[in-house]
């Protein structure tokens, strides 16, 4: 037996390798996906006052710091025991939309569309963002703009792009300026034009993926998300669902704080990525997925009309749920629309400017939980704090570690479809770094710890040899 | 659009490495009232920043230099547009900035780079006392870059000062 190691995974948000184990045919017998990343953020959280964790949690990632401080900052309004203000709320909404459209255009054209425009085969060297530039500059120019969008947004809410602290405990420091909100509006029409354009282009590439569609991720499973009382979208409020590959319902009407009950975290020792799974299946047949996937084939209605009309169209593609984790991308732009849709709508209401925008009080309970649906999933941030407020324990489920069993039966699947042989292409690695891409994995935040990601894959034999390596 | 645009950066929790920052956060109020100079503080150099370079007339990039130059001096170049190789997509080195706003915008301006040697890029606030010094430095460097090229000469002479503040 021998093992391949792709190490760094590249393109990807933080420090991982695949390692795959192949026979003395060299066909491919396990795989799998390690986190080798690790800071430590539960913990050295321990003895801070609860109202520092916001600030705190945010440093968590730079690439989605907003999804942390909303978590933390919900978290926090149930240590408080209050209800935040109505304005508030709604700009906490959008600041977390923004974040998922910023988030989203990073992943879709930063980091995937190389894939797609280039093909899976291309030279590595151009396959980049850069090389996109080069051969599609409109496409390039499309995401840099539809970024700068989302960060433009949360920059005039928070101050700054990346870690801002406008979100506290009981609502949020500042209201919305009338100015800004007039700027924001103004940008709303061109961001639409980028996201409409981007998903036709896209749907016609699909085409030339059948391949990669078929076997990235294409396995029954369940899912989960946060979803209204009304079965539509959520991504700030709502009860967590869990369906079945048909869409049966698992489990539903789960609160938010009694997700302990439901959800436990496996250690693996080959990896820093915790592997939750759903308790009453036990490890690890309680495996699910999380994210745009997740949430799209679980949502009954988008509730904006652009999104809903791409919705339709997207569930016309198995005419039942969506399982291939290829079309995590497909999802992500209807997302990204639906958030550009529905943050215009937000600020369109008038009491988006009212000027009551935090509830104060001091710690209430010792124990609180925040759930919202970040970029790549539902996140959870759990406090639980001592009489003088100080935090005693944090537990922190993150979407990239919610995906961690189904990114790694993911891996196999491909590895085991397009690996034949102790010769592997380049374009075939590429393709086992793709559907690890698919779920577009944040490890600073499932780790808790910084850096960039790497690749790195180890090709050894059946006595654990080392036979041929890669590193990017 | 702003014709100069000055872009420091660096980790501001991270010693030296925030002088490019800091020289942002003080060239800000220098030129608070001038329309035509646009000054940002960033972590790092990303894609979305093409656009604004591709349009502006002059960039001066501020960073912190470790290694190849002395705590405290300053060495200032001009910086060419560059290919890029790089796996990684949403961080940038000044050339690759450049040749990104070829790229996705057609053109690029004249650049330069001010480099400040550092001594230590240790968690915390503070600069060491070498770069602390060189701060004023850098200001009056960044000025005097942007009269000259309001004057139209040539904006940059490449050298390295030692400081004495």
């Amino acid at each position: 037996m021998q093992t391949v190691v792709i190490d760094p995974v590249t393109r990807i948000e933080g420090h991982s390798k695949i390692t795959i184990q192949l026979d003395d045919h060299g066909m491919v017998q396990d795989a799998h996906f390690h986190v080798t990343q690790f800071r430590g953020f539960e913990k050295l959280c321990e003895g801070r006052p609860f109202y520092e964790m916001p600030a705190l949690m945010a440093r968590i990632c730079g690439i989605c710091p907003v999804s942390h401080l909303i978590a933390s900052a919900k978290a926090c309004d149930a240590i408080l025991a209050v209800r935040i203000p109505e304005t508030a709320e709604k700009l906490r909404r959008i600041m977390n939309l923004a974040q998922i459209v910023q988030s989203h255009a990073l992943s879709f054209f930063h980091l995937s569309s190389p894939d797609f425009l280039l093909g899976m085969d291309s030279d590595p060297a151009k396959r980049n963002i850069f090389g996109v530039a080069a051969h599609s500059p409109e496409l390039a120019r499309d995401g840099v703009r539809l970024r700068k969008f989302g960060q433009e947004i949360i920059e005039l809410l928070g101050g700054k792009r990346i870690h801002p602290a406008w979100v506290v405990p009981g609502g949020v420091s500042e209201p919305l300026k009338v100015e800004y909100r007039d700027q924001i509006l103004k940008s709303i029409p061109e961001a639409k034009d980028i996201v409409v354009r981007s998903l036709g282009w896209f749907k016609r590439q699909l085409e030339n993926f059948r391949e990669e569609i078929r076997t990235f991720a294409n396995f029954p499973s369940m899912f989960m998300a946060l979803t209204k009382d009304d079965g539509n979208l959520a991504f700030y409020k709502g009860w967590l669902r869990l369906v079945d590959a048909d869409g049966e319902i698992v489990q539903d009407h789960i609160d938010p704080a009694d997700y302990e009950e439901y959800i436990g975290e496996a250690v693996e020792p080959s990896s820093y990525l915790k592997s939750p799974y759903y308790k009453p299946m036990g490890y690890p047949k309680g495996m699910y997925r999380v994210g745009p996937l997740a949430r799209l084939n679980m949502a009954k209605r988008c509730g904006t009309p652009l999104a809903d009309q791409e919705l339709a169209e997207f569930r016309e593609l198995e005419r039942r749920f969506v399982l291939s984790s290829f079309y995590y991308h497909y999802a992500r732009l209807i997302e990204a629309l639906f958030a550009v849709e529905k943050i215009e709508a937000y600020l369109e209401e008038p009491e988006i400017l009212g000027k009551h925008v935090r509830a104060y009080a001091g710690p209430n309970n010792y124990n609180g939980v925040g759930v919202s649906e970040a970029p790549r999933g539902t996140l959870i941030h759990n406090y639980k704090i001592d009489e003088s407020g100080l935090i005693k324990h944090a537990n922190l489920i993150i979407a990239t570690g919610h995906n961690n069993l189904a990114m790694n039966r993911g891996v196999l699947q491909v590895a085991k479809h397009f690996i034949k042989g102790r010769t592997i292409p380049e374009g075939i690695l590429n393709r086992v770094e793709a559907v690890i891409r698919c779920y577009d994995p944040c490890l600073s935040c499932s780790t808790h710890a910084m850096g960039q990601m790497r690749l790195h894959l180890q090709l050894v034999d059946d006595e654990g040899k080392l036979l041929s390596e890669v590193k990017r | 659009m702003p014709s100069i645009v000055v872009i420091g950066y660096g980790n501001p929790l991270r010693g030296d490495d925030a002088i490019g920052w800091k020289a942002a956060e003080a060239l800000r109020d220098v030129y608070e009232d001038d329309g035509a100079v646009e000054v940002f503080a960033s972590h790092q150099l990303n894609p979305e920043m093409a656009e604004t370079v591709a349009e502006a007339g002059m960039v001066i990039f501020i960073d912190a230099v470790a290694h190849k130059l002395e705590a405290g001096k300053i060495a200032c170049e001009s910086v060419h547009p560059a290919d890029h190789s790089s796996a990684f997509s949403h961080q940038l080195d000044p050339p690759t900035l450049l040749a990104s706003a070829i790229d996705l915008y057609g053109s690029c301006p004249r650049a330069a780079v001010i480099g400040v040697g550092i001594q230590s890029c240790d968690l915390g606030h503070d600069l060491s006392r070498e770069v602390k010094a060189a701060l004023p430095r850098v200001v009056a460097e960044v000025k005097q870059m942007i009269e000259l090229h309001r004057s139209g000469k040539q904006f940059v002479v490449e050298h390295q000062r030692v400081g004495s503040a």
